[in-house]
């Protein structure tokens, strides 16, 4: 099953305890790469300084890496982030 | 041959005013400091320049883990804040030559700023999720027991009717949903929904949505979802929210799709 395996341990935990069947999951606990990147790189104020005119397309970036994602289970063990380091 | 040249990463800004939180290392593991542009603090790192040059975004235009630990520590970095204030976050890339350079960018966006901070003001962003669970395989049986040609073209036809039928049904729940919730919120934003080999999930996702909930009308917003995950209206359904996020998707330009013309 390919699918972005990559999960982010961040700061913060919030308790549930309000759903049985529900997930109600907590943006800080449990993090994917793909739902990360959709708002890093797709929303945010876009504010141009003179060096980010260099970097052409955002969304040309964008799409490459969503093609890299797929078959993303080895991105787990590549990106550092998940390498024990607690926040 | 390296230099010492850097750029500035600016994460977003804070109301000057705000307390700040302590802050865990940012992109590449760089200290993180708030930088004073009036009226705002800019939440920066100071990155070596042959690392995160545009050239080097070009470079890794197909690289999922380098981007993907940019992002995350971005991410990291404004999810630490929004527990201290409002932030109003920037988009990837946001490099700068200098913090002159950056001073100049913030000061030349003044307008959006003000306006995203205004309209985050003591608000955090909340996503939901719903996807399709209801998918039942019966009518291809049907289908697969016809004895004749005729028998077997109007069994399908029969079922891809009750398909169409089934897939507006679950699209008008998931709609249901989606301004039912955004009926107790100050904004609500639809996105594209994920691939299920992006998202990970078998099911397909049916709404991936984000709202903007007011900071006191959190333990709200979470009920409403529970009670909708749990009740009629999302029968067939998964609903899951995650939160709270910086408001990433409220602080650029407002978007079209917002509850007002939602009919």
């Amino acid at each position: 099953m390919a699918g972005v395996q990559l999960r982010v341990d961040a700061s913060r935990r919030l308790q549930g305890g309000l759903g049985m069947s529900v997930a109600t999951t907590t943006a800080s606990s449990d993090v994917a790469l793909v739902d990360l990147l959709d708002r890093v790189i797709g929303g945010g104020v876009v504010v141009s300084g003179d060096i980010v005119i260099g970097i052409a397309d955002v969304d040309l970036i964008y799409l490459g890496l969503r093609l890299v994602l797929a078959p993303a289970h080895e991105v787990e063990e590549s990106v550092g982030l998940t390498r024990g380091r607690t926040p | 041959m390296s230099s010492d040249r850097v750029l500035i990463h600016a994460y977003g800004v804070l109301e000057r005013r705000t307390g700040l939180p302590e802050w865990s290392p940012g992109i590449a593991g760089a200290p993180v400091h708030a930088v004073d542009i009036d009226p705002y603090l800019a939440i920066t790192s100071v990155l070596p320049y042959e690392e995160f040059e545009p050239a080097a975004w070009e470079r890794h235009a197909d690289d999922g883990p380098w981007l993907g630990s940019i992002a995350t520590a971005h991410h990291r970095v404004l999810q630490a804040a929004i527990t201290a204030g409002d932030v109003v976050p920037f988009r990837l890339p946001s490099l700068y030559g200098g913090v002159d350079a950056l001073r100049d960018a913030v000061n030349g966006q003044a307008a959006q700023i003000s306006q995203a901070m205004e309209r985050i003001s003591d608000r955090v962003e909340w996503a939901v999720k719903v996807y399709r669970t209801d998918e039942s395989g019966e009518a291809d049986e049907e289908s697969g027991s016809a004895r004749t040609g005729r028998d077997y073209l109007v069994a399908r036809s029969r079922e891809q009717q009750a398909r169409a039928e089934a897939d507006t049904l679950v699209h008008d729940r998931a709609r249901a949903c989606y301004d039912r919730i955004g009926e107790i919120c100050v904004g609500a934003v639809r996105n594209a929904p994920q691939d299920p080999v992006l998202s990970g999930r078998r099911e397909p996702m049916v709404l991936n949505a984000a709202f903007l909930v007011d900071r006191a009308g959190q333990a709200d917003f979470r009920g409403l979802v529970d009670e909708i995950a749990q009740g009629p209206m999302s029968e067939g359904l998964s609903v899951e929210a995650s939160g709270p996020w910086p408001a990433y998707n409220f602080a650029s330009m407002p978007r079209a799709d917002s509850r007002a013309d939602s009919a």
